[in-house]
């Protein structure tokens, strides 16, 4: 009788897990992305380099709060774990002040609506580029600070083929 | 009248070149500063720079931990911002980047202010990381210090 009342809590504590994990590891794929207003990606070749440059902004909400969100970029060949590392996002403003600081991100504001065609203030954006041979297995993970279980991720080549 | 004249165009003239002097300054200018493990020691000791090495299967991954002591401790982590550039060696073509990213500078409780990343041994050769420290208003252009991943490969 015991090792059934075992099996069956064990049952119940690893579903309990999975639903945990599949609730907040949250795969971004281009055709869901409706479901996350607040996360845009957009992604373009530069034909002159061979790689390709990723846009990844996160619109302030309630539920998501983009001061505190960070990204990690992993890159992997098709076996290997490459490079590892998180990346540094900024907080777009249209607001310019008298810094160095604040024209980087006045200038990223800039380009960013242009890019997106929407307002983008108070926005953080994460940028990166990689070559096109590693997006195959290669991701980009964002997560939150102070919610770790809030963590949304997506790989790259999911988000390449726009020209 | 005709001197009047000529002295009016030239401090036009100055001024206008003393502006796009200043202008550029504020804009263009950033000073680039290679370290290495002698001037690391001796110029720029508010640097540390750490690695570990660490092995998944047989793929050994580097980890790098760059520390700024800021010599200021109006500071901030936004005063400082890390770029890595991964190269890969083993190609053969003028662009051999293969990952260029910022990397997230965090401040430490003692004030501090780290980097951390990972990186594949085989691409440590040829790959660099850059801190840019940005502080104070225009004019005050920033300074890069950059080195090379390898120089620092062994450091404990």
């Amino acid at each position: 009788m015991k090792p059934k009342l075992l099996l069956c809590l064990a049952l119940v504590l690893s579903g309990i897990y999975t639903a945990f994990a599949l609730a907040y590891f949250v795969q971004l794929k281009p055709a869901e992305l409706g479901l996350y207003p607040n996360i845009l990606i957009r992604s373009k070749l530069d034909f002159n380099t061979g790689y390709r440059n990723f846009w990844v902004v996160i619109l302030p909400q309630k539920d998501f709060p983009n001061a505190n969100s960070q990204g990690s970029l992993e890159l992997y060949d098709q076996t290997n774990r490459l490079a590892s590392c998180p990346i540094d996002g900024i907080i777009l403003s249209d607001v310019q002040t008298k810094s160095w600081d604040g024209v980087n991100k006045t200038e990223q504001y800039m380009a960013m609506t242009n890019l997106f065609s929407k307002p983008l203030s108070g926005a953080k954006l994460f940028t990166f580029q990689v070559a096109t041979n590693l997006l195959a297995a290669s991701t980009f993970t964002l997560l939150d600070r102070d919610e770790p279980s809030d963590t949304r991720w997506f790989y790259l080549k999911d988000f390449s083929n726009e020209k | 009248m005709k001197n009047k004249f000529i002295l009016c165009l030239a401090l036009v003239l100055s001024g206008m070149i003393f502006y796009s002097f200043a202008t550029l300054n504020a804009y263009g200018s950033t000073v680039e500063i290679q370290i290495n493990h002698a001037n690391l020691k001796t110029d720029y000791s508010f640097l540390k720079i750490n690695t570990s090495r660490v092995l998944f299967t047989n793929n050994p991954v580097l980890y790098f931990t760059v520390t700024v002591i800021p010599k200021d401790k109006r500071q901030q982590a936004d005063n400082f911002e890390g770029t890595l550039t991964i190269n890969d060696p083993s190609i053969k073509d003028s662009h051999t980047v293969i990952g260029y990213t910022s990397v997230n500078a965090r401040k430490l409780p003692d004030g501090k202010i780290m980097f951390s990343f990972g990186i594949a041994v085989k691409y440590v050769e040829t790959s660099e990381f850059r801190v840019e420290e940005s502080y104070g208003k225009f004019g005050d252009a920033p300074v890069d210090y950059i080195f090379n991943l390898k120089e620092f490969a062994d450091e404990k």
